[in-house]
Order: structure tokens, then C-alpha cells, then sequence
């Protein structure tokens, strides 16, 4: 490449935004160079080609969600499944105790029939397959 | 609230924005109140994309962009309440990206080469690296733009992504002005370069 073909790279580079005078200058140099002509027209392809492929790039919608769930001092604390169930166990012993005072308490002739023992069975039955769905649920996350 | 992050993320879309109330009033006035969230949020709202973008220009891959965002914009909460502006708030937020992005290549970097010798591992990589959307034009352009040196790389993309404004990209990457444009003009003259199959001796 000659200096003038040098020179003229550097002003086909940024030619959008060259006066009209070296615009000129350099379209006319383009006219008898063949390998300016190939330059110029390799950089007329480039510039679609670079607007196609990053003009149009804005943070992924998951960005925000991602940096969320990691500030974690502002979010109320994530209960763990440990004291949820400690606290169903607790619960059901003062259920247990409460059922025992009952039965001591019971008047005379007062007898526990299958209908309340298979009511009691499926309240504990539901209240355990809650748990473990909740549990299953919050590993997940 | 949600009104609020919405008109400020339109204020923060337009850079030529001279309104009496900036995003950088507004997240001081939480900060100076204690509402390191609200500010935070507001700053999230305006900053992501451009956040995004550079972090994009710098690694060059766009799952790799948003991890770097994301180390980015956890950084920055971290340093909010701190943060006493001593510079420009864009400054921070922009260096603070830069660092995090550069980080996030290194650290990229290093697995890729501790890792090489596993074929399993190395496909992975690979894919890793792969560039989000096809060519369109007939031929890979971030492929050919993933050749250049690492400046001009960073260059070129930013200005494409920020509207083509000298302005914006010489802030994002804290160089002079002219510095951008004249990396730009020579990362432009490789690519052609590399289009027409042969190579320019640079000036």
C-alpha cells in the first residue's frame, strides 16, 4: 500500500463523519484504487453487520431476579425447614398433652370411639404430607 | 415506588438528560436518608443495561456478561452506603463494572486453561464461548471481532451498543475521546482486513 492508500484507509475508517472536502478527496482516490475500492466496500458491509449484532443488547430480564435473590441483608430471613418442623413437633406434643388431660379429665362412661381415632390418624396424616411438600418446595429454591 | 424506578429508568435512557432532578440527586437524597434499597433500586433500574453492555464489550460473551453483571451490581450494593461520591456516581458504577467484568474473564480464563486437557471440558468451554445470536450478514461477525486485541474489541462493541456515541464509550472505558476514536477506526480497518482475507499494516 502506497501512503495514499494508508491515508486513505484511515479516512474510509471514520468516513461518516469526514467534511465534505476530504470526503471528496478520498471518493476519488476510491475511484482509481482497486484495493481502496475493495477497503471501502469491506468496511460498507462491516457496518450493518456490527449494528445487527450489537445493537440491540440490553440486560437479560433474569439480571434483576439474579442480583435480588443475593441481597439477602434487606430480604426477610428464609425460614429453614428445621425449626418448621421442631414447631409441628412441639405442636403436636401440646396436642398429645392436651389429648391426655382430656382423657383424665373425661367424665365417667366416656370411651374413644374408631371414628375419632381415624379422624386424628388423618388430620396428622395431612398435616405431615404438608410439611414434606413445603420442604421439597423450599430445597428446590 | 414503582412509578418512581420507571420515570427514572427513561431519565437514565437518555443520556442528554439535563432535567433539574437527576438519578444521581435521587439516590442521594435515600442515601442521605438511610434507604440504601430505594437507592440501590433506582441505580439498578438506570444502569443495567449499561452495565450489561460493557460488561459484554469487555468478556465478549453474553452468559459470561451477566455473571459479571451480576458480581457488578452485588459490588456496588455492597459500597452503596459508602458511597459518598467523590466521583461521579456513573464513574463508580462504570469502574466498578470494568473490574468486575475483568475479573470475571480472568477467572473464565483460568478454568479454561486449568481444564484443557479433559475433552468433556474443553467442549464445554467451547460452547461457553460460543457468541449469543448467529451471523446474520453472511459471516460471523463476533467471531472476527473475538480476533482483535482486547481494546479494540472493547471499543468496537461499546460503540455499536451505546448508539455509536464517542462520548459514552470513552466514559464506560475511562479513555480520552480520541483514544476512542482512533482505536475504533484501526479495530474497523482489521475487520476489514480480515474480510477481504488479507491484512493491513497499520499506520
Amino acid at each position: 500500500m502506497t501512503t495514499t492508500c494508508t491515508e486513505c484507509g484511515n479516512l474510509l475508517a471514520g468516513y461518516d463523519e469526514l467534511a465534505a472536502t476530504e470526503r471528496a478527496r478520498v471518493d476519488a482516490h476510491v475511484a482509481q484504487c482497486a484495493a481502496c475500492s475493495a477497503l471501502a466496500q469491506a468496511l460498507a458491509d462491516l457496518g450493518p453487520a456490527l449494528g445487527a449484532e450489537y445493537g440491540d443488547v440490553s440486560a437479560p430480564p433474569t439480571l434483576r431476579g439474579r442480583v435480588s435473590r443475593r441481597l439477602s441483608p434487606d430480604l426477610p430471613p428464609k425460614p429453614s425447614p428445621l425449626p418448621a418442623i421442631l414447631d409441628m413437633l412441639a405442636w403436636s406434643a401440646v396436642a398429645c398433652a392436651v389429648g391426655m388431660l382430656a382423657w383424665f379429665v373425661a367424665p365417667a362412661g366416656f370411651t374413644l370411639t374408631g371414628t375419632m381415632l381415624y379422624a386424628t390418624a388423618g388430620v396428622l396424616t395431612l398435616g405431615e404430607l404438608g410439611i414434606t411438600l413445603w420442604v421439597v418446595r423450599e430445597r428446590e429454591e | 415506588m414503582e412509578a418512581l424506578v420507571t420515570a427514572v429508568t427513561l431519565i437514565c435512557q437518555n443520556d442528554s438528560y439535563t432535567g433539574a432532578v437527576s438519578m444521581e440527586d435521587l439516590i442521594r437524597q435515600h442515601l442521605d436518608q438511610g434507604r440504601t434499597r430505594e437507592a440501590f433500586d433506582l441505580l439498578a433500574a438506570g444502569f443495567q443495561d449499561r452495565i450489561y453492555r460493557l460488561a459484554v464489550a469487555i468478556v465478549g460473551n453474553r452468559a459470561l456478561a451477566e455473571d459479571a453483571a451480576q458480581d457488578a451490581l452485588l459490588r456496588i450494593w455492597k459500597g452503596l452506603a459508602g458511597f459518598r461520591g467523590a466521583s461521579a456516581l456513573s464513574t463508580w458504577v462504570y469502574a466498578i463494572t470494568r473490574n468486575a467484568s475483568l475479573t470475571a474473564l480472568a477467572g473464565w480464563r483460568s478454568r479454561a486453561a486449568d481444564s484443557m486437557e479433559d475433552p468433556a471440558v474443553r467442549a464445554a468451554a467451547e460452547g461457553y464461548a460460543l457468541p449469543g445470536p448467529p451471523a446474520r450478514a453472511g459471516f460471523d461477525v463476533e467471531a472476527m471481532v473475538g480476533q482483535l486485541r482486547p481494546q479494540y474489541q472493547q471499543v468496537l462493541r461499546l460503540y455499536y451498543m451505546q448508539e455509536r456515541s464517542y462520548e459514552e464509550v470513552a466514559r464506560m472505558l475511562d479513555l480520552p475521546m480520541g483514544t476512542v476514536k482512533t482505536l475504533l477506526h484501526r479495530a474497523k480497518l482489521e475487520l476489514a482486513a480480515q474480510l477481504m482475507g488479507s491484512s493491513v499494516k497499520e499506520a
